[in-house]
């Protein structure tokens, strides 16, 4: 009886050793913005079937030493939009600001990246909440990831890893970025030959694609459960 | 739906939180019987089952039901009377989950030599139970830590950020009660009347999420509702053990 509560003791701590030992992809590296200046682009958003649900814009505009990544995005009941200033060079980001309008639920929330950490205030339904996440130097924002991938170096194969933070919910996420190749991709802006990344978080996996020419424009981005397919301009 | 989806990207918390919510209702309901190896490889069976029963029986199951529930009453019509469209998929889920654990624990009784013997039903019920139940808590865990969850979150988010943790602190205990009951069916020749109540306890509960998902109710009340069903299950299965003692 004892050998055995033992052996399952050891299996569960060998198991948790190799849960936690797996090596991973080399750090994400990011070119120099491939925007030159303003610019806005305009999405639908599609469910499953199809149907269209709501819309989404993103845009970049520059400010002084940085670069305001916004979008603001409109699915049924729910209205979300968010700012986040990065570096000019590094694109790595310094503060946003992001407003969530649900049933039942209106937040704002404020955040600073400063040093090893970036710092949340929010306001929810009226009620103030802080909270502070320990980050690494080589991090992304949620609301700056669709728009700064346009700046890794495409290659067939490329794989790299990034912590993604979501202040939003003070999350956390090791995600890596894979550049599984090139396709014709069809949406209502065009048809273009296109990158398709892998977003891989873990427990699931997302799919965008990149205009394979300079600057690089997201075409369409697919989290599972909706589509978002670019406008014409 | 690929299996091995259940795994994800393994995190050593999520196994450590899983062996400690199972370890006190299988203790109690397997003791006497632990030190017996077809419990501990019940215990196996019943964690690898999980993953497979819910990607290729539950899903594709529900799926067919869900196609049928469009056919007949369109996409609006599922929306109108989700309570009634969503119910063939709710009692799926208890057949399928139960029918499972009932089959790694009827197997188990038979190696135990306990057919015959209720105590060894419930302890083989329990133990299938335990690894069916410790596998879907290390997936739901995996998902939360997986996704990034920490203390700050809870700072920032509320009590809200706690739910996942809680939920499984009585659907453990819920799976191995369950699978207790029908296993004593089967070990005391009730099989199907047993394996009939754990199936529709097990689909009473999962209905409290399509009452929530309807908007009929709050996440507080699904969440009061589980740990009713959780304990009505385990009580009658406390009750089923001591009745059979000796």
């Amino acid at each position: 009886m004892r050998k055995r509560i033992l052996l399952g003791v050891t299996l569960v701590a060998v198991m948790s050793l190799a849960a936690g030992c797996r090596a991973g992809p080399a750090a994400l590296t990011l070119g120099g913005a491939p925007w030159q200046g303003d610019e806005a682009a305009r999405y639908d958003i599609l469910d499953r079937e199809g149907n269209r649900v709501g819309t989404a814009t993103f845009s970049v505009a520059r400010e002084g030493e940085s670069w305001a990544l916004s979008e603001a995005d409109e699915a049924g009941e729910i209205r979300q939009s968010s700012r986040v200033l990065v570096d000019a060079t590094t694109l790595r980001p310094l503060r946003g600001h992001k407003e969530i309008i649900a049933p039942g639920t209106e937040a704002t929330v404020e955040y600073t990246y400063s040093g090893d950490e970036v710092d949340i205030n929010a306001l929810v339904n009226g009620e103030e909440r802080s909270a502070a996440v320990k980050v690494s130097r080589n991090i992304l924002d949620n609301d700056q990831l669709l728009m700064t991938l346009r700046a890794i170096p495409f290659a067939e194969g490329y794989e790299a890893a990034t912590l993604l933070i979501v202040p939003a919910n003070a999350l956390r996420i090791n995600t890596t970025v894979r550049v599984q190749g090139r396709e014709k991709v069809e949406v209502p802006a065009g048809t273009f030959e296109g990158w398709r990344v892998e977003l891989d978080f873990g427990q699931s996996k997302q799919q965008v694609w990149y205009e394979v020419e300079p600057p690089h424009r997201m075409l369409q981005y697919d989290n599972g459960a909706q589509r978002l397919v670019l406008l014409a301009d | 739906m690929n299996p091995l989806s259940f795994v994800g990207r393994p995190d050593w918390r999520s196994l450590l939180l899983a062996a400690l919510f199972v370890a006190p209702a299988l203790v109690y309901f397997a003791r006497g019987w632990l030190g017996r190896r077809p419990l501990w490889l019940a215990i196996g069976a019943g964690a690898l089952l999980f993953p497979l029963s819910i990607a290729l029986v539950q899903v594709p199951v529900q799926g067919v039901l869900g196609l049928l529930a469009q056919a007949l009453l369109g996409a609006s019509g599922v929306r109108r009377y989700l309570l009634l469209a969503g119910a063939p998929g709710v009692l799926a889920s208890g057949i399928v989950q139960e029918s499972t654990k009932l089959l790694v624990a009827a197997v188990t009784l038979r190696h135990l030599d306990g057919r015959g013997n209720r105590r060894a039903g419930l302890a083989a019920g329990a133990a299938a139970g335990a690894g069916y139940g410790a596998m879907e808590a290390f997936w739901v865990f995996n998902l939360i830590f997986g996704g990034g969850w920490s203390w700050a979150t809870v700072q920032l988010l509320g009590p809200e950020a706690l739910v996942g943790f809680f939920e499984r602190l009585y659907a453990v205990p819920f799976h191995v009660g369950a699978a207790a009951l029908a296993a004593y069916g089967y070990a005391s020749g009730r099989t199907w009347q047993y394996l009939l109540l754990a199936a529709g306890l097990h689909s009473a509960l999962n209905y409290g999420a399509l009452l929530a998902a309807a908007g009929v109710v709050g996440l507080p009340a699904v969440e009061a509702w589980g740990v009713l069903v959780t304990a009505l299950t385990v009580g009658l299965a406390l009750r089923l053990r001591s009745r059979s003692a000796g």
